[in-house]
């Protein structure tokens, strides 16, 4: 009852918002912000559902971006399909990627996206003839659907509006099933989840594909918005915003990645004419976030509407206990 | 035999917790293992539920050697275990941590459980019943749906043993069950055990310190002492072996 | 392609080799004792190297300022480790990770603030060019670049074989159960493994910087990937085993340049990390560390 609520809710706002708001520049920076809700609830299954790390997601966001790109320029598929294309490259790139990482040293995957991230960017801006290098895809097709053109801000708005809530419902689902309960087993207690059944690569390679397909999903809608593709947009930099987008939102909490998505790059690029000051130190400013909301409050911003998970607690009881000395080595 | 140890040695650089042991047990009994701090009783218990390799011999579930399975897949089996120092999610509630137990029999890819499917909501409500009667047969009845993080000792133990018998298992590895309570509390919950086993018929292997609970509770008894098998027989036997005495006494001379 | 020029893409290999293994050191060390990716090692060796460069552009005699920049390296890894690690260190590792990565873009948004964004040149500290040997051109800065990182893992050598610090050091890097049991005070020990790897770090950064007459406040992350491949090639947590890794690395580096072009450089280092932790989780030269559980 609640969710079929919030679902009109939810149909009411993405068709009123666009005749409510007539001022074009923030029509655009909330499409920016919807545009990486996907990526933010992404980062959030694979950091705060399972409890890996990725900082890579800008590689599979640039995967989905080109992907959905060239199949629209090259091949003339119609933009439904090139973006169910691009969600599902970047997801099977992400599981490729992740396998042999995940049999051997989980721990290592961070530095593994890390690569990935460098590498994509070195192919994208060498392979001229596919992607056209640092110049970059331009004159990318509009959005189109069953006839219908997406041409402006508004209709930009419904569509990216609708993905990001069909990405937060879907997420939410998972979260309360199976699935997502095997995820936080694997997150709190990978012995546990052993002893339980839990076949612990395979979930946590499913927690990764899932981000990286949701990472892809969202690259699609930013080609086609902006109707360009370049390899800058994907920066290794671009990865460490999109965790902390989750990480600061709110582990575990689909909300709390909505609000970091509308806080890390709404709140900027709406405070980018006033105040260039903020944005030389963006980069710091969140990085010390990061490292008080690791000591204090390591669930974030929303993530706190259950008790934290011991995998984010045992920070803050670390605090208290740290002149005590205790094995890190624990055996099952 | 249901699950066995055959000639099973497991060493750690040069030290060696388990030297060719070989135990089993049948459908419907209760094996106790007994044996001073070090003996190797919880080592024994992680290569018998496959998180530890052995380096020689091997485990056998139905008279199938299980040499390479996983621990995931050795549980989906039917060896199900607890933990000597708990091992429960305590962001989940108790019901989850019930629910976590039914994993093996639940539908975990990600397709589907996004597309509908007839039946899905039903078989979810009939497992949350399933949880919520477990928690009641172990006497958590008054805590469904409370943070695990919220129980007392005693009752995280219970909590995890519901857990255990929601793996609907065919042997169940119970670690020191009443590690850490003092000798009512004890009582109580090994009587919870006895009953439970009683009831289900279930097929156990307990680890235990408390002599005479053990006796009490086990249809055979197993001593291990610095990764040997030292006596394998029926309770009263193994209460009046010298040996066992010997290695007891041995463990008392040192203080703890 | 003739052997002159094989040689000294050899040459030039083994010396950024030796660069990558100077800085993969501290992530190396770190990692082996606390299980945790020190994401702002990067970022501390770079501030280190940027000091060294604003001092010697203050007038300051180049090897003072090198030394002082090195002491800054060890000093924020001090500081980091006070502020992202010790508070946090109890947690499960994610959080750990998190809040070095947090901490070193504190440190690169500094550096920013202070530097800008620029390339920067780096003074050649130790001349170009080439010096004839038997009838081959070989090139005198890679050489002595070469030459200078043996001498500091001879040094480093030294301290973990004969002093006090170094072999608990070993022996902690060994097996930190038992280290604890021995009595060897590990948590003391760790501020030290801080500071050593960010001392090193700005050395072999220094020496990076001048190679390639650049140096830039995103180096850091770049030196991320490099030092990371040459550690896991070598086997993480192996002094040695880091820096065989490193002059492999480089080498395989220069020589996948030589054969396919550069795009393929940080294709190789990509490549080697897959397919060491497919092949050999432990590296090349180590041994197997028990899994945690």
């Amino acid at each position: 009852m609640r969710g079929a609520l919030l679902f009109l809710l939810a149909v009411g706002a993405v068709a009123a918002v666009p005749h409510a708001v007539s001022s074009r520049y923030w029509l655009h920076v909330a499409n920016l912000s919807l545009i990486y809700v996907p990526l933010a609830i992404g980062a959030n299954v694979i950091t705060g559902y399972c409890g890996m790390v990725s900082m890579g997601q800008a590689a599979f966001f640039g995967i989905g971006a080109y992907t959905s790109a060239l199949l629209t320029m090259r091949l003339g598929v119609p933009w439904p399909v090139a973006f169910v294309a691009a969600g599902l490259m970047a997801g099977a790139a992400g599981a490729v990627l992740a396998l042999p990482c995940l049999r051997v040293r989980s721990d290592f995957l961070s530095l593994i996206t890390i690569a990935f991230n460098q590498l994509f960017l070195v192919v994208a801006n060498a392979w001229l003839s596919l992607t056209r290098g640092p110049m970059g895809l331009p004159q990318v097709p509009r959005m189109e659907i069953l006839g219908w053109t997406v041409r402006t801000e508004g209709q930009i708005f419904t569509v990216v509006a609708t993905v990001a809530i069909l990405c937060a419902w879907a997420t939410t689902r998972l979260a309360a099933s199976p699935v997502g309960r095997s995820w936080e087993m694997i997150r709190d207690d990978e012995v546990a989840a052993r002893a339980l059944g839990v076949n612990v690569v395979r979930g946590k390679l499913a927690a990764f594909a899932v981000g990286c397909t949701l990472a892809g999903l969202a690259g699609s809608l930013l080609a086609h918005s902006l109707r360009l593709v370049v390899p800058d947009a994907f920066l290794l930099d671009e990865s460490l915003l999109i965790m902390q987008m989750a990480i600061l939102g709110g582990l575990a909490s689909v909300p709390g990645s909505v609000l970091g998505a509308f806080l890390m790059v709404g709140l900027p690029e709406a405070l980018r004419s006033s105040d260039p000051w903020l944005l030389t130190y963006r980069p710091g400013i969140f990085g010390a976030l990061l490292v008080a909301a690791m000591i204090w409050r390591p669930q974030g911003l929303l993530g706190a509407r259950r008790a934290a998970p011991p995998f984010l607690r045992g920070a803050s009881d670390a605090l208290r206990r740290t002149l005590r000395l205790s094995p890190r080595h624990s055996t099952p | 035999m249901i699950l066995e140890a055959r000639a099973v040695s497991k060493r750690f650089g040069g030290v060696s917790a388990l030297d060719r042991v070989s135990l089993g047990v049948r459908e419907g009994e209760v094996l106790g293992i007994m044996g001073p701090n070090g003996s190797g009783k919880t080592t024994l218990f992680n290569v018998l539920t496959g998180l530890l390799r052995p380096s020689a011999g091997e485990v056998l579930i139905d008279g199938r050697s299980a040499r390479g399975q996983p621990p995931h897949r050795i549980a989906r089996m039917g060896i199900a275990r607890t933990f000597q120092n708990l091992r429960l999610f305590p962001g989940m509630t108790t019901t989850e941590n019930v629910l976590c137990g039914a994993h093996g029999r639940e539908d975990v890819s990600v397709l589907g459980n996004l597309l509908p499917r007839p039946g899905r909501a039903a078989s979810a409500a009939a497992e949350r019943r399933r949880a919520e009667d477990l928690l009641r047969e172990v006497g958590l009845g008054d805590r469904i749906d409370v943070y695990a993080s919220a129980l007392s000792y005693g009752q995280t133990k219970r909590l995890e043993l519901a857990r255990a018998l929601n793996m609907q298992p065919r042997v169940l590895l119970l670690d020191e069950p009443t590690a850490g309570m003092n000798d009512a509390q004890a009582a109580v919950l090994l009587g919870l055990v006895r009953r439970l086993q009683r009831a289900r018929g279930l097929t156990l292997v307990v680890i235990e310190h408390n002599v005479p609970a053990l006796i009490w509770l086990a249809d055979r008894i197993a001593v291990l002492d610095s990764g040997e098998v030292l006596v394998d027989t029926t309770p009263d036997a193994a209460a009046s072996d010298p040996r066992v005495i010997e290695a007891y006494l041995g463990r008392d001379a040192v203080p703890a | 392609m003739d052997a002159g020029y094989l040689l000294a893409q050899l040459v030039n290999g083994l010396a950024i080799g030796s660069v990558y293994a100077l800085i993969g050191v501290g992530y190396s060390m770190v990692y082996t004792i606390l299980y945790l990716i020190n994401f702002a090692h990067g970022d501390v060796i770079m501030f280190g190297t940027m000091a060294a460069l604003a001092l010697m552009g203050f007038g300051v005699p180049a090897w003072a300022a090198l030394a002082a920049g090195c002491l800054v390296g060890a000093g924020l890894g001090m500081v980091v480790e006070r502020v992202a690690y010790r508070p946090v260190r109890n947690a499960p590792r994610t959080v750990p990770m998190i809040s070095a990565l947090g901490a070193g873009l504190v440190v690169s948004s500094v550096a920013q603030g202070i530097w800008g964004p620029d390339v920067m040149s780096f003074p050649q500290l130790i001349p170009r060019g080439s010096v004839e040997l038997a009838g081959v051109a070989l090139p005198v800065q890679p050489l002595a670049i070469l030459a200078v990182a043996l001498a500091l893992v001879a040094i480093g050598s030294a301290v973990l074989e004969l002093t006090r610090w170094g072999r608990a050091t070993r022996c902690v890097c060994q097996d930190m159960m038992a280290a604890q049991l021995m009595g060897i005070p590990v948590n003391r020990l760790v501020p030290a493994i801080y500071a050593v790897g960010g001392l090193i770090g700005v050395a072999g950064c220094s020496l990076f910087a001048m190679y390639f007459n650049a140096v830039w406040v995103q180096m850091g992350q770049l030196a991320t990937t490099k030092a990371w491949a040459a550690a896991m090639l070598g086997g993480v947590g192996n002094f040695y085993g880091a820096f065989a890794g490193g002059l492999l690395l480089g080498v395989a580096e220069a020589l996948a340049v030589a054969a396919f072009g550069s795009l393929f450089k940080d294709g190789a280092s990509l490549a080697i990390i897959v397919a060491v932790l497919l092949l050999r989780p432990n590296g090349l030269f180590g041994t197997p560390v028990v899994a945690r559980s």
